[in-house]
């Protein structure tokens, strides 16, 4: 057995989650309560080390009887999945609801990463490896997810590629925001009354009458705001003999960019005007029809919506190397900001004018009707308001502690 | 041709102002002349003798003419009256109506000798663009022709103006089995009703679709350690969808207009070799335009999804309704068949036997038929309730079916007298 410390983990984790159901595709296990979760968790970490990973203080975990909020609850069961304090009933009874839980495990005696290695998963992964060989230009990503890495030794070789670190914990982007909601044109003016001929029929009398101005277009939909980036969580990496190849490492973390506000709908078209109302004929002359009514105006372009705020870390980043190594561990916490606003639409177009009404019957010596203007086209409407950009979030704090 | 016939031809010809040399060397002579009276209008287009107008007096304002006494028309009625038949202007009004018309435009056509092919068509019909005035105006024709020699299947057609037809000699060829030559008085190609517009009703529009509700707001979620939990305030209302928007109504089809009018004819023939037909007949009345149809109710927006929170299982939010369908819109009333004139026919009695006059009713148009209903707009899930779909526009009126013109053979009735449309689809028709 050339790694004893592997394969002591193993042990105790394949001894956890023995009689689990396990997924053969994700390798996920499906964890049936909290402190099968709990076994798991103490499991995946060395002696000494899960200790160190959570640090809040048992004063800061709030009281059990009035500090109900979910994250009030979820720092006390954290605190009681890596052993740091005991568990009150009413947090077991909300805790235990949420099971049955997946847990991804993976444990390889010899682990070679190349690219990019990413960790996304609904539950806690737990990675169990003998010698972790990263290769030149790996890196790995982990988004969203609680994590517990151990590894008895590192072959770093090389380094991560431009602009990436050795282990980047990471948050997610909330999602942008949807487009505002598509807005019809408005309305058609109403027709303009029919002209009319004298009580007795033979002599025109009055003209069509002009056409209603077609209604304003429908303001566009708001962009809908970007979504709360989602956070970071706990996370710890161990290398419990050192690593070889390069001579530091590097560790980044960043909490959740908000999700981009949606970009406003343009305003919907003006309405057409309204025909003008047809002349007549009334025996032998013929009155004029009524001029087109204005097109509507368009509407207002829908406004950006707001970006979606940034979260602060939600666990903090524990690195356990050897203690002659700690130092060669670079750390980079770095806030994120909150999403940016969405694009306002632009105005509605106008609306187009109604056509003239038709002419009642020529005649020589009489009033003709004549065909009635068209009515001119409505105005632009105005442009959305930006959305407001929101609040940035917090970094995770990151430890690097001796083994 | 007689001279009696010559004396006639060249006579008319100089009513018209139609110079003698140019008709004696075959010239087609047309011209557009303005009489400034009545008495003008009726030495110039009426050939008929002072018995021939007190008997047509005598029925000129059978029950079809006498029913649009009080209209518009009536006062033409009473104008041509002086002019085909023994009429006079006694009242007032008709004077001053008579007077609103002069002076009359009238488009004379003299030809000495004249054949019409197989199956050729003289339409000698004229609009007011010659003189730069509305086609609503009241147009003659004056058609003077020594001798006319029709091939089978030939006519002599005229399109909605007063029309006189003098021939001298008419030889209408052909035998048995053949076509028929044909003198055609029809109605104008347009509507002379009080309104305006294309014959055939226009197709409403359609009404627009009902914009679709919004997606119900999605919880704001973290994830934890042992599942989600909520970020911000838990607002329910917000998950749910919102309704669909109604469609719009569709619009009512337009109105078809009523047919075009067969207006007075007087066709005199001085002698006739072979079988002649005339065809008399009124506009088809216009279709009336469909209803728009209804505009789509616009869909519910689905309710966000639910989610389960470490506070607590939320549920999702409830999906909008689907809007309610718009109406389709009533169908366009159809136009009613155009009013006829009469026509007189002279002709020697010896000749007449073999003259066939047809009659044709003019048929109403046929009414537009309503929208359809908007469908409603579909429901948002879960939970949400789909709209009612709109109602069916109804049909317009169909048009009413006018009796053909009265044709009269030597003064006596060759059709029927009738002020409605027979109810069978069969024209009228009588060979005398």
């Amino acid at each position: 057995m050339s790694n004893p410390d592997f394969f002591a983990r193993q042990a105790r984790i394949e001894d956890a989650i023995a009689g689990l159901p396990r997924n053969p595709d994700t390798g996920a296990v499906t964890v049936p309560n909290l402190d099968k979760l709990k076994a798991i968790l103490i499991a995946g970490a060395i002696p000494g080390v899960r200790e160190k990973i959570f640090f809040s203080k048992p004063e800061d975990l709030g009281d059990p009887n009035s500090d109900r909020s979910e994250a009030d609850i979820v720092a006390r069961v954290t605190a009681y999945l890596y052993d740091r304090a005991p568990l009150n009933h009413w947090d077991r009874d909300v805790a235990e609801r949420m099971f049955p839980l997946d847990v991804f495990y993976e444990s390889l005696e010899d682990k070679v990463i190349n690219g990019n290695f990413v960790v996304d998963s609904s539950g806690a992964a737990v990675y169990n490896w003998g010698t972790l060989t990263m290769n030149d230009q790996s890196w790995i990503s982990v988004y969203n997810t609680t994590l517990t890495m151990t590894a008895t030794s590192l072959i770093r070789n090389g380094s991560a590629p431009a602009g990436q670190y050795d282990f980047n914990i990471l948050g997610k982007t909330g999602t942008t925001g949807n487009t505002g909601a598509t807005v019809g044109a408005g309305g058609v003016g109403n027709q303009g009354s029919r002209g009319s001929c004298d009580g007795g029929g033979g002599i025109g009398e009055e003209n069509g009458g002009p056409g209603g101005t077609g209604a304003t277009g429908t303001a566009g939909g708001s962009g809908f705001p970007g979504a709360t980036g989602s956070p970071s969580l706990a996370a710890s990496i161990t290398f419990t003999t050192g690593w070889t190849g390069a001579a530091n490492l590097t560790v980044t973390t960043r909490s959740g960019t908000g999700g981009a506000g949606g970009n406003g709908s343009p305003g919907g078209a003006g309405g057409t005007g309204g025909s003008g109302g047809d002349g007549v004929t009334c025996a032998c002359e013929g009155t004029g029809g009524g001029n087109g009514g204005n097109g509507g105006r368009g509407g207002t372009g829908g406004a950006g919506g707001n970006g979606g705020n940034a979260v602060n870390a939600n666990g903090t980043v524990s690195i356990f190397v050897p203690a002659a190594l700690v130092a060669k561990i670079t750390s980079q916490p770095s806030p994120v900001p909150g999403g940016s606003p969405g694009t306002p639409a632009s105005g509605g177009p106008g609306g187009a004018g109604g056509g003239g009404g038709g002419g009642g019957k020529h005649h020589g010596g009489g009033g003709g009707g004549s065909q009635g203007a068209t009515g001119p086209g409505g105005g632009q409407g105005t442009g959305g308001q930006g959305g407001g950009t929101q609040n940035p979030g917090n970094p995770a704090t990151i430890t690097v502690s001796p083994v | 041709m007689t001279a009696a016939a010559l004396d006639e031809f060249l006579g008319v010809a100089a009513l018209a102002g139609h110079e003698p040399a140019r008709l004696e060397s075959g010239e087609q002579v047309v011209s557009y002349a303005l009489l400034p009276t009545v008495e003008d209008v009726r030495r110039v287009m009426s050939r008929a003798t002072a018995e021939q107008r007190r008997l047509r007096q005598e029925t000129f304002f059978h029950p079809a003419i006498a029913a649009r006494r009080r209209l518009g028309q009536g006062m033409h009625d009473r104008g041509e009256a002086v002019v085909f038949a023994g009429g006079t202007t006694e009242s007032e009004l008709d004077r001053y109506g008579i007077a609103r018309h002069m002076p009359a435009h009238v488009k004379a056509i003299s030809v000495r000798e004249k054949s019409l092919r197989p199956g050729e068509v003289w339409d000698v019909s004229v609009r007011g663009a010659i003189w730069g005035i509305d086609d609503l105006e009241e147009l003659y024709v004056l058609v003077n022709v020594g001798t006319l020699r029709m091939a089978p299947g030939s006519s002599v057609a005229v399109h909605g103006n007063v029309f006189s037809f003098c021939c001298g000699t008419l030889v209408a060829e052909g035998g048995e089995g053949d076509e028929p030559c044909t003198i055609e008085v029809g109605a104008t190609p347009f509507s002379v009703d009080a309104r305006s517009g294309p014959l055939h009703g226009t197709a409403g529009r359609h009404g627009t679709r009902g914009d679709d509700g919004a997606r119900g707001i999605p919880l704001v979620t973290e994830r934890t350690i042992i599942g989600l939990k909520l970020l911000g305030e838990l607002d329910e209302r917000a998950m749910r969808g919102a309704p669909g928007a109604s469609g719009t109504d569709g619009a009512r089809g337009g109105d078809g207009r009523n047919g075009g009018m067969a207006k007075i004819a007087e066709i005199t023939l001085r002698r006739l070799h072979g079988r002649l037909t005339v065809v008399a007949r009124g506009g088809s009345g216009g279709n009336g335009g469909r209803g728009g149809d209804g505009g789509d109710g616009g869909s519910g927006g689905d309710g966000a999804p639910g989610a389960k929170l470490i506070r607590g299982d939320i549920a999702p939010g409830r999906g909008g309704d689907g809007g309610r369908g718009g109406d389709g819109g009533r169908g366009g009333d159809a136009g009613h068949g155009g009013v006829s004139s009469s026509v007189y026919v002279v002709a020697p009695p010896e000749d007449a036997s073999r003259i066939t006059c047809i009659a044709h009713r003019a048929d109403g148009g046929r009414p537009g038929t309503g929208g359809a209903a908007g469908r409603g707009g579909a429901a948002g899930a879960p939970g949400g309730t789909a709209g009612e779909s709109g109602r069916a526009g109804r049909s317009g009126r169909p048009g009413r079916t006018r009796p053909g013109p009265v044709i009269f053979l030597n003064e006596l009735p060759a059709t029927p007298f009738v002020t409605s449309a027979p109810s069978s689809n069969s024209d009228r028709k009588a060979t005398s």
